[in-house]
């Protein structure tokens, strides 16, 4: 037996069984049990025209909590980036609350989350979204994405993601996100281990977003467990005053080269969205667009009347319902997609009179795309 | 690579499967473990393993030639020359061009020497210090030759501790590389729990605790008197749990390869006089100076001037050989000094009847006034602080109470361990409790783990 002294110079020497023990409790206990019980007690302040704040657009943890109320409570989950969400307008004002209004019931859900992109839909929807099953789903695709390679992800050039968190770590390989091998992992680690995506809840909901050290170096005097309350409101709070038209800002024309159905990166990540989706049991419906079509410059429009066929065709082809929402009036635009308050007033409308929302409001009615 | 990072886990894991598929063979093995401790270092910079390349046939080389030849002592002064060379120019060419430079400004010679800037490889001061003891120890017939190629570079580059030490001795290696060694269930949990707990220091306490003292050091003038007291507390604690954590790290890998590295640090703020401290701070260079620079200057040989003069100018070796600036020499030269001043007063009755507590209390409050010029960015701020701290201004230091409170149980957890309370640790309740505590700690903070080992810039 050697002496106990030479191992170290403190006791923190356990046997092969006390680690197993050691493992089991943090395993069992507080990697995977801790955060469930967590989510049970957990209370998520939700509501009518409840959408999840700007300040939360990175806390998955809330999202999942979110699909699976929103899952329980509406027949309709509406998915996509900030149009639906609704970047210039109020929490009253936002697609899916204009329609709630319209049929007079919350049917629609707003699970939209700012910024986005396919890609990073495709990992939300796996790993945080499982809760969406045998639902009514209507997924905004936004052309947008494809406007150029850049926010396609398919450029070479690195390039700030949005939602970095979300998008594929090692296959496919977006060459324009530029992880290092180790962060990559302990993204991965966060989306297969419930505790991580807990703890980045927990720091955005209550500290900040700071690091727990950092905060704890700013408020030195603080207890972090006085930080922490059962009831999050991660609702968003900001009121917007309903925003200038584009041409009010003064944003001019945009020469777009768009990136052809066949070569997106988005489009095909949006495909796979669909297939998992239609997998879980849901009906997919697809509303394509908005878009500003006053922004584009004939031949950059020219461009994007094609993959609009291009995507129209490809829907078509897959039996998917979709609605291709017409040109809105220019003035009803606050940039490249976003609508004003009127615009999505129009836009609700004309989604009502889809056959999405058939059984919603009149049974039995005839089902007929709306097309441009 | 860094321990506490996924790569070094990947790299582990399959450096770990090889090592044991090749169990049987032990010099296949041994290939094995060279070629994964050039991976592991040449990941910071390929072209630093040129520099070790060359390093380790040279030294080979003239291990051979020293126990063989009759050219003994001319062999090893190239080997000692040329190891002294590598660390004057990778490491210091800018410390001596800046001073030439300033003192030919000084002199009015009108001179303009340009200040070297060299890339400094990772760990050299490690395993050159390494090498020249394998070739002293060659010369003095304290270690046998090594004839196999292989065997040696393994042992000048083994990964766990070739960047950061422990800086092992060739008679401490070179015969567990000997032998395959036997991996038992009690080495990969002893190793595992070694890792575990340098994981822990490293990632929960010296990186938190770096976040306070890069704050208050980095902008010294703006501080009041407490709050530079509890930053210099601070990195007290942060650069023990930086380089013991690594230390840990390092040992926990090499004992699940089979390999047992020296122990290098032992509760060193639990130490009764200022030579007791360096007897458990960086065991690995304090012996090493003792052996290769202290007995050779006369050690305690002579009369008590000598003997003074002896340990003083080791000290400043010391300081120097942990960095390029005044600052680290004021540092050794500080140790020095409170060393040769408390020879005599340690062996008086007075002092042996001192409570143990109040001597700890008294060496920690002396080291915490020589890390001030440690950590400090140069000798201006450290001469501040210092001047500051002495106008004795009382404000709220904003010390994290939680980090505060850590840190005391940590050294009172240390003050029993060196006790006769000790067993109260030993419990096995107290230790897998403390273990997941430390872990769940350590999920908590590791998100933010990505800071350097302090040691590594020597």
């Amino acid at each position: 037996m050697r002496k106990r002294r030479i191992f170290g110079s403190n006791t923190f020497r356990l046997n092969f069984k006390e680690l197993v023990i050691a493992g089991v409790i943090i395993v069992a206990g507080i990697l995977f049990l801790l955060p469930f019980v967590w989510g049970k007690i957990e209370k998520l302040q939700t509501g009518n025209e409840f959408r999840i704040s700007y300040d939360f657009r990175d806390d998955y943890w809330v999202y999942q909590k979110w699909a699976e109320n929103a899952a329980k409570e509406y027949p309709v989950i509406f998915i996509g980036d900030s149009v639906v969400w609704g970047m210039y307008v109020d929490n009253s004002s936002t697609l899916p609350a204009k329609i709630n209004r319209k049929l007079n019931r919350q049917a629609v859900a707003n699970l939209a989350v700012d910024g986005m992109h396919n890609v990073a839909l495709e990992g939300l929807l796996k790993n945080y979204g499982s809760a969406i099953r045998n639902k009514t789903v209507i997924l905004h695709y936004n052309p947008l994405w494809m406007n150029s390679r850049k926010y396609d992800l398919s450029d070479d050039e690195e390039m700030q993601v949005h939602h970095p968190r979300l998008i594929p770590q090692f296959s496919p390989k977006y060459k324009c996100y530029t992880e290092s091998f180790s962060g990559r992992l302990n993204i991965c680690r966060e989306r297969s281990i419930p505790f991580f995506s807990l703890l980045n809840h927990i720091r955005l909901a209550f500290f900040k977003n700071e690091e727990l050290n950092q905060w704890m170096i700013d408020n030195p005097y603080k207890s972090p467990f006085s930080q922490i309350a059962m009831t999050v409101d991660p609702g968003e709070k900001e009121k917007k005053n309903g925003g200038e038209s584009w041409k009010q800002q003064g944003i001019s024309a945009q020469d777009w080269a768009w990136v052809s159905l066949d070569k997106s990166y988005q489009w095909q990540a949006f495909t796979r969205v669909v297939k998992l989706l239609k997998e879980r049991g849901n009906r997919v419906c697809v509303m394509v667009g908005p878009l500003n079509p006053y922004m584009l410059t004939p031949a950059s429009l020219d461009k994007f009347r094609k993959i609009q066929q291009d995507i129209c065709a490809w829907l078509k082809n897959q039996n998917i319902e979709y609605m291709l929402v017409p040109d809105l009036p220019s003035e009803m635009y606050a940039d490249a997609s976003h609508p004003l308050d009127k615009g999505y007033d129009l836009i609700a409308d004309t989604l009502l009179q889809s056959p999405i929302f058939t059984p919603y409001i009149k049974p039995g009615a005839a089902l007929c795309s709306v097309k441009k | 690579m860094l321990f506490h990072t996924w790569t070094f886990v990947v790299f582990f894991t399959i450096t770990m499967a090889v090592y044991l598929l090749l169990r049987r063979h032990a010099n296949w093995r041994l290939l094995w473990l060279l070629i994964a401790s050039y991976v592991f270092y040449g990941w910071w910079n390929p072209l630093f393993l040129i520099l070790i390349f060359y390093s380790t046939s040279l030294e080979y080389l003239a291990g051979l030639m020293i126990a063989d030849t009759r050219y003994k002592k001319t062999w090893l002064a190239i080997c000692l020359l040329n190891s002294v060379f590598m660390l004057g120019f990778f490491k210091y060419a800018g410390f001596f061009t800046e001073n030439l430079r300033t003192l030919f400004i000084i002199l009015h010679v009108p001179l303009d020497v340009p200040v070297a800037n060299i890339l400094l490889p990772v760990g050299i001061s490690f395993f050159t210090f390494q090498s020249m003891s394998y070739i002293i120890d060659v010369y003095y017939k304290k270690v046998k030759v090594e004839r196999h190629f292989i065997r040696y570079a393994s042992f000048v580059a083994m990964f766990p501790q070739m960047v950061a030490g422990p800086i092992e001795r060739g008679r401490n290696i070179l015969p567990q590389l000997r032998h395959i060694p036997i991996i038992r269930k009690l080495d990969v949990s002893d190793g595992l729990s070694l890792f575990l707990v340098g994981l822990v220091k490293k990632v929960v306490l010296a990186d938190f605790l770096a976040i306070y003292v890069d704050k208050v050091y980095n902008n010294p003038s703006l501080y009041d008197s407490t709050t530079l007291i509890f930053a210099t507390y601070a990195f007290a604690w942060q650069i023990y749990f930086d380089f013991s954590g690594y230390t840990d790290m390092a040992r926990g890998v090499a004992k699940a390869l089979g390999i047992r590295l020296m122990l290098n640090f032992n509760n060193p703020y639990t130490a009764v006089d200022i030579g007791d401290f360096w007897r458990r701070w960086h065991i690995s260079l304090s012996s090493w100076f003792k052996d290769y620079v202290y007995v050779p200057l006369g050690g305690n040989r002579g009369f008590k001037y000598k003997v003074y003069w002896n340990v003083l100018l080791t000290m400043v070796i010391s300081g120097f050989w942990h960095g390029a600036a005044w600052t680290f020499i004021i540092w050794g030269a500080l140790n020095g000094l409170g060393r040769v001043l408390t020879i005599d007063l340690e062996k008086t009755q007075f002092y042996l009847k001192i409570p143990k507590i109040i001597k700890q209390l008294l060496v920690f409050h002396f080291i915490c006034l020589t890390w001030v010029f440690f950590r400090a960015a140069n000798l201006s701020d450290a001469l501040l602080i210092l001047k500051k701290i002495c106008q004795f201004t009382n404000a709220s230091p904003e010390i994290p109470v939680f980090l505060f409170g850590a840190v005391g149980l940590i050294w009172i957890y240390q003050l029993i361990f060196s006790s006769k309370y000790k067993w109260l640790l030993e419990n096995s309740f107290v230790r897998v409790g403390g273990m997941v505590t430390a872990l769940v700690l350590f999920l908590i903070f590791s998100t933010a783990a990505n800071k350097q080992f302090i040691y590594f810039q020597f």
